[in-house]
């Protein structure tokens, strides 16, 4: 195993400096969100029209300001496994259309953004902080209040509430607790994760 | 050592041979698991998430609340509860404005949010606090003969500023658990990949997961070892799923980590459930039939 070897040798466990900051609570310092708002045209200046009522809409979506920060680097890119598989798919594009606001092709019904996989590689990768995947979940939380979202969301959102859990419990399963001599599976106080779920909110940030 | 086990919803509803197992660990590891039966789902860090944040905030912040409750510490076996639990633990501690809103909204159940504990994925726990040596001795039936590819899964490192384990590209927590066991940690190349599970088109899953197989293929590995039932539901049913797909037969038995460590601690093949995998070969099956360590 000299791979391992080397694998001891590297690593070092992390320290609070080594390691980036909180993502919302430093990007969402209200004189920096303020002054970028103010002044968003910039580099922008040559495109053809920018839907800034889509960027402010996203701007006020948890986790969905830093697009702001991005820098079109491509650091996301190259390391993106659905990028690897699906060309088309690619994380700096995804923030270039939200600094677009191209409202239609990221939160219409053709999205790619349902391809995501949530891996966070994108996130670890980037130098800006856009955290990238945070963003895209931002996009989808729009996508859904459009209702253009992918449907897995309402049923598994559907069963939690319902049940408290994402999974039901089948016949075999039961069985198959029982001959690995495990309790009962049961869940109390569902009716505060219903009451949590139906009771009146929105996906933005006040 | 006390501490909530979380079981979130996979582990005990689809794949409890991972529930005994852990409980077997437990035990001879003497913690002590007390149980929490108003836990819901975590909720679910993909879809769930993609839905509704706010309201994925609040969900996770009333399981966090529960176990403030009772003043205990929380450990999780599913990458995806670590995900949910760790990322809103941090998000809620550091931004009080947040904080607030989740708060108001649990108001409505008389429930309150108030950053009293850690949430740490069982490995973290067994590394951080149990201790390797400490493991090392409950190891009665090494595993000598077996060889295991690691799969890390995505949401056990990353983000590395919020889940602290260790840093993601180069990480070896799970290399030196499997060798505790017995057996031997094998590398190959995409051992930091994603399963795909999460991707909207089943190509794009299918692909990803293939590419996994092909380099544990190469490996020589025994089996695949991981710490997700995510990734094991992506690996094991899916590995029928890629065979079919890419025609061309894969047969990687797959194996939950405490299943593992529960076989070298001297339970049987079947008190950790592995009769119930899909995939499954008799060299592996003779492998893991361990003879008692020679005193």
């Amino acid at each position: 195993m000299d791979g391992l070897d080397n694998i001891y040798k590297i690593t070092h466990p992390p320290t609070k400096q080594s390691l980036r900051g909180a993502p919302f609570s430093n990007l969402m310092e209200k004189g920096r969100l303020r002054k970028i708002l103010d002044n968003p045209v910039g580099i922008f200046m040559t495109v053809k029209k920018i839907n800034y009522e889509f960027r402010e809409r996203l701007n006020h979506m948890l986790g969905g300001f830093s697009h702001n920060f991005c820098y079109q680097c491509g650091a996301c890119v190259a390391d993106c496994p659905t990028h690897r598989f699906m060309p088309e798919f690619s994380p700096r594009n995804i923030i270039l259309q939200a600094l677009y606001g191209m409202e239609e092709e990221l939160t219409g019904p053709d999205s790619l953004i349902w391809n995501c996989t949530n891996c966070y590689n994108c996130y670890e990768r980037c130098p800006q902080e856009v955290n990238p995947v945070e963003v895209i979940i931002a996009l989808k939380n729009i996508a859904r209040q459009k209702g253009n979202h992918a449907k897995g969301v309402d049923t598994i959102i559907d069963r939690v509430s319902e049940h408290g859990v994402t999974v039901l419990e089948t016949d075999l399963i039961k069985r198959r607790r029982a001959e690995l001599d495990l309790p009962e599976f049961k869940i109390e106080c569902v009716e505060e994760v219903t009451k949590l779920i139906t009771g009146e909110d929105s996906g933005e940030k006040k | 050592m006390k501490i909530i086990p979380f079981w979130g919803c996979m582990i005990p509803l689809k794949y409890p041979q991972m529930e005994r197992a852990v409980r077997i660990c437990m035990k001879n590891l003497g913690i002590e698991l007390v149980e929490e039966n108003r836990f819901s789902c975590c909720p679910d860090p993909i879809y769930f998430k993609a839905g509704d944040k706010i309201k994925w905030l609040t969900l996770a912040a009333r399981n966090l609340s529960l176990a403030e409750e009772q003043g205990l510490d929380i450990i999780t076996m599913c990458s995806g509860c670590t995900s949910t639990l760790c990322e809103v633990n941090h998000h809620l501690k550091e931004d009080a404005e947040l904080r607030e809103q989740v708060n108001k909204n649990l108001a409505t159940i008389g429930r309150k949010y108030e950053g009293k504990i850690k949430v740490r994925h069982l490995v973290t726990l067994l590394r951080d606090e149990v201790g390797l040596d400490k493991i090392r001795e409950t190891v009665t039936h090494p595993l000598h003969d077996l060889k295991v590819a690691i799969h890390y899964g995505c949401h056990l490192l990353k983000p590395s500023s919020i889940m602290e384990v260790e840093d993601p590209l180069v990480p070896s927590i799970l290399a030196r658990l499997i060798e505790i066991t017995g057996a031997t940690p094998v590398d190959h190349e995409e051992y930091l990949k994603c399963c795909g599970k999460a991707c909207k088109e089943p190509d794009l899953t299918l692909n990803m997961s293939r590419a996994v197989f092909e380099s544990v293929d190469q490996s020589g590995a025994d089996c695949l070892g991981l710490i997700c039932p995510t990734c094991f539901d992506s690996f094991d049913v899916g590995q029928l799923r890629v065979s079919r797909s890419f025609d061309k037969k894969y047969n990687i038995p797959i194996i939950y980590y405490f299943q593992l460590l529960a076989i070298a601690q001297g339970a049987s093949y079947k008190d950790v459930g592995i009769q119930y995998h899909k995939i499954m070969n008799e060299a592996f099956q003779q492998k893991l039939t361990a003879e008692p360590a020679i005193a």
